[in-house]
């Protein structure tokens, strides 16, 4: 069994080289991301309507139309169900593979963002699940260091001597290697304590940890299959993020494994509530004869609305923006109205001269920012300021468990922008002298945001970065890159 | 219009009478001792309601237009639709038709979803009759749907039917043939703009003048006030009117009313359509150069113009701006789902100017290298709104996030005396697209107009570059 020493894809792929089936789920995983098949809908990658004239896109109400739209949402998933299923992955990963210590789990985590990335890039969603399971560890981590780490207890699980010092520096490499074999199935915590960076990593194709082979390790290469050594890193070798951790990060400690998959288990139960504890105060935001103006498409508000309706019996009126260039809103009409909400829809054009109308704006969230501003569909800024220049609330509704992401918008409108084709306005951009643009996201100023419906309770936009240092940690990579 | 028309015109005519009569009779004798109960349907008796209320309506605001000229109140068919209309002269050309009988005692049609919301076809005259007795009267006084949003307005005019446009009896002889087609280009939003409209208005006015000849024993500018009246109200029922031209009509009142007695008849006539021409000329035309001038002495060197809609005007202001050498492109947004931009953007193709194209949705994305917006009004009321084509106002909240100036480029004839704060009170609701007339279960609601309040830098007229708050004192002036 191989350390990794490094975040890279490669030495990722070289950890997980005797686990064929994680490398399998994790290739699987990632083709599926570059294709663009978990693409939510009212994101999605092309126009919604490719096959339709431009300048009329059609109401899809027809048969076929209807049956299109079933067989797309049958491929195409939420992003929090696509949240949830690269959670499940990433468990699946850390509850087979050998880690010893919280620092390599960084590294493993780390690896995974920077893969998740280069393939995602646009969503911020996976990237927030992974900052925020590295978190995690390292409050693990925190907790069992704070009670300071009794060697007797530690000593129980291994056959080899302890070899930190109170203060947790590793002393070195005092112990031989310790050889075992793969198929012995031998837990690994048996050799968790040995820091011979000599006998970290063996078959590494591309990883650059060459360097750090000792010559003896370069005489005799091992063969895939033979034992392998397996030790704790050794804190000098290792890169990205893990560089800057204190040594402790890589002692081996028994009941961390179990904490770490424990808590790894609350946030995917996090993810899967999260709907419910934002639906649960829907009665609170919603009274009877409102009327609501929504944009585009999303499910989370959809949800909310639906609950207000049949569980709180509120009655209201939703004007729904249709939100071009993939008229979400389209969609979400018909879904609220085959559930007797009643609905209007509106060009996004009719928003301002029927604001001075509307009690509540709801409006759906790509990314919260860590000012308290959000990335939501393109056209909705628009909804935001026409909403406070009449002094109607502006109501985000979103999951903060995936959403919420550590980063400034100092590219203004351009912060995780995207770029669809703008097929709708039916003009031809063979034209010369013609530019034609259709930007997928707007960003919306905190300042326009009256609050947050969230699942952990209303929240303003000016506490939005506490929040941020709950759930992630500053030395964690913004960007996985 | 052919004699099949006008046949059946004057059998629905004859239907609205008896209609009319039974109405009045129901009136008199409240207990309905002559007549069986059931005859009084709940339809008449809410049409009759109806038909008082418009009236009050009328009275209170008789000032709103030169144009209004009160119905009868008690006539039954007046508003059969729904209630939801005030104004009689929109349902003038369609109570001929609803009125009748039969459609009354049509079944509901498929059309209407559970919800009672309001189905846009409603204004074909036989499921208007019967939605209004059946579906928006079963529901609850307090129900929200865009029907009741909107119930103030009246419902968008259904493109043609050249039966709706069969003019009032008393008044078929006046209408003169250019009319008719001059409403079906109305209703067809084939004519759009407030300029155009308003020439091709007075364009119709001109035929009409020309092959007017007035009655032997009758004033000519009594007869022809009256002819140039019923033409003007089935123009208004085609399409509501645009101040522009109900600023033009009054100006042609008011200069038929000085017709002097002793004329003769063609130099009156003559005199008028070069009052006319003169109008279109001087008023629509010479201002917007004059505006485009005024205007250009903003646009710099680098400059780069957001625009939004298609107003002659901003179009002129553009190529006098090229013609002075300046270099600066232009970013047209456009709004669904009339797309109007379109035709700006074929037109600063041809000038040859570089042209970003972008839709609605994003507006604030490129804002940020905006340096000046420039649209056209449809028209300036005194309290400083401006009234211009659905959209701008996001267009104006958007610049104003981003600070970027605003210019509203407006010809002085389209200033009016009306007040307004928002574009919810007074509006002309569009018909429904066809993308959602398949649409199964959710309504759909579009207006015609935004009402900006504020936000403008500055409105262009042929006076000069003036504030929004100056229309009063120049409306002042020119009277």
């Amino acid at each position: 069994m191989p350390s990794i020493y490094s975040p890279t894809s490669a030495s990722l792929r070289d950890y997980l080289a005797s686990h064929s089936h994680l490398l399998l789920a994790l290739d699987t995983f990632l083709l599926s991301l570059r294709l663009g098949e978990f693409n939510n809908p009212s994101y999605s990658d092309t126009p919604s309507r490719p096959n339709e004239i431009p300048g009329s896109p059609s109401f899809r109400s027809t048969e076929s139309g209807e049956l299109k739209e079933e067989t797309k949402e049958g491929r195409k998933v939420s992003r929090s169900a696509l949240t949830l299923k690269a959670m499940e992955l990433v468990r699946s990963i850390v509850g087979t593979t050998k880690w010893t210590s919280s620092g390599e789990l960084l590294i493993i985590l780390e690896a995974l963002g920077r893969l998740f990335h280069s393939s995602y890039a646009k969503d911020p969603c996976l990237s927030n699940t992974i900052r925020r399971l590295m978190n995690l560890v390292r409050t693990v981590e925190e907790d069992l260091k704070t009670p300071q780490p009794t060697p007797g207890a530690l000593s129980v699980n291994t056959n080899l001597p302890l070899t930190t010092d109170p203060g947790g520096v590793p002393s070195g490499a005092l112990s031989p290697p310790n050889i075992i074999s793969r198929s012995t199935s031998t837990p690994s915590m048996t050799s968790a304590l040995i820091s011979q960076p000599q006998n970290a990593s063996t078959d590494l194709l591309y990883s650059n940890l060459e360097r750090f082979r000792s010559d003896s390790m370069a005489e005799s290469p091992e063969p895939a299959g033979v034992p392998v050594p397996d030790g704790p890193l050794n804190p000098s070798n290792v890169e990205g993020i893990a560089k800057k951790l204190p040594p402790y990060f890589f002692e081996y400690k028994a009941e961390f494994r179990q904490m770490v998959m424990e808590g790894f288990q609350e946030v995917i139960d996090d993810l899967e509530e999260g709907r419910r504890e934002i639906n649960e105060q829907a009665g609170l935001h919603i009274h009877s004869n409102e009327i609501i103006l929504t944009y585009s498409l999303s499910r989370t508000i959809e949800i909310f609305l639906l609950h207000a309706h049949q569980r709180e019996k509120r009655q209201f009126h939703v004007i729904i923006a249709e939100g071009a260039p993939h008229f979400g809103g389209h969609v979400m009409a018909n879904k609220l109205s085959s559930k007797g909400v009643r609905v209007t829809v509106i060009n996004d054009s009719a928003i301002t001269a029927l604001m001075p109308r509307v009690n509540l704006v709801l409006l759906p969230a790509h990314a919260i920012l860590a000012n308290g501003g959000v990335v939501a569909p393109s056209g909705s800024h628009l909804c935001a300021l026409s909403a406070l220049a009449n002094k109607v609330p502006t109501v985000v509704v979103s999951s903060l468990t995936f959403k919420l992401c550590p980063m400034y918008p100092h590219e203004g409108q351009d912060i995780m922008q995207d770029f669809v084709s703008p097929a709708f306005l039916g003009v031809g951009s063979e034209s010369d002298n013609v530019d034609l643009i259709c930007p997928v996201h707007d960003y919306i100023p905190p300042e326009l945001i009256k609050l947050f419906i969230t699942n952990v309770g209303g929240v303003l936009p000016s506490y939005v970065y506490r929040l941020l240092s709950e759930v992630y940690c500053v030395e964690d990579p913004i960007i996985f890159k | 219009m052919s004699t099949e028309e006008e046949k059946e015109a004057e059998k629905a005519r004859k239907k609205a009478e008896k209609a009319k009569r039974a109405a009045e009779f129901a009136a008199k004798n409240p207990n309905g001792f002559t007549k069986p109960k059931e005859k009084l349907s709940k339809a008449e008796r809410r049409a009759k309601q109806e038909a008082q209320r418009a009236a009050k309506a009328n009275e209170a605001d008789k000032s709103k237009s030169s144009s209004k000229n009160p119905k009868n109140p008690k006539n039954p068919s007046s508003n059969v639709d729904i209630g939801s209309n005030n104004d009689p002269q929109a349902s003038a050309s369609r109570q001929v038709l609803s009125s009748s009988p039969q459609t009354l005692a049509l079944p509901p049609p498929i059309l209407n979803n559970s919800n009672g919301n309001s189905n846009r076809k409603q204004n074909t005259p036989p499921r208007k009759s019967s939605t209004s007795s059946n579906v928006p009267f079963s529901q609850p006084p307090s129900t929200l749907n865009a029907q009741s949003l909107f119930s103030h307005l009246s419902p968008p005019m259904k493109p043609p039917l050249t039966k709706t446009l069969s003019p009032p009896p008393q008044t078929s002889k006046s209408i003169h043939p250019s009319t008719v087609t001059l409403c079906n280009a109305y209703s067809r939003f084939s004519i759009t703009g407030s300029n155009s409209r308003c020439i091709a208005m007075l364009e119709c006015f001109k035929k009409i003048i020309g092959d007017y000849e007035p009655p032997k024993d009758k004033v000519m500018s009594m007869d022809l006030t009256r002819v140039l009246k019923e033409n003007f109200k089935v123009i208004t029922e085609s399409r509501v009117h645009s101040i522009s031209m109900g600023n033009a009509f009054t100006f042609l009142k008011n200069f038929v009313t000085k017709i002097k007695h002793n004329e003769e008849t063609s130099v009156s006539k003559d005199n008028l359509l070069l009052a006319i021409d003169q109008f279109i000329e001087k008023t629509v035309q010479f201002a917007s150069d004059v505006i485009a001038k005024e205007g250009s002495t903003k646009v710099k060197n680098g400059d780069v113009i957001l625009t939004y809609g298609c107003s002659t005007s901003v179009k002129k202001l553009f190529a006098k701006a090229l013609d002075q050498g300046k270099d600066f492109r232009v970013i047209v947004v456009d709004g669904r789902p009339e797309l109007e931009g379109k035709k700006m953007l074929g037109y600063l193709q041809e000038l040859g100017i570089h042209v970003t194209y972008v839709g609605y949705n994003s507006l604030s994305y490129v804002m940020k290298e905006v340096s000046l917006v420039l649209y056209g009004a449809a028209a300036l009321l005194s309290n400083g709104s401006v009234v211009c084509r659905v959209g701008a106002n996001g267009v104006t909240l958007v610049a104003g996030a981003y600070r970027k100036p605003v210019l509203v480029c407006c010809e002085t004839y389209k200033f009016s005396k009306k007040v307004q704060i928002d574009a919810i009170t007074h509006n002309e609701l569009t018909p429904k697209p066809d993308e959602f007339k398949s649409s199964p279960c959710s309504d759909w609601v579009g207006v015609k107009y935004d009402v900006v309040g504020e936000g403008v830098a500055g409105i262009v007229t042929e006076f000069g570059i003036v504030p929004t708050t100056s229309v009063a004192v120049i409306l002042r002036e020119m009277e």
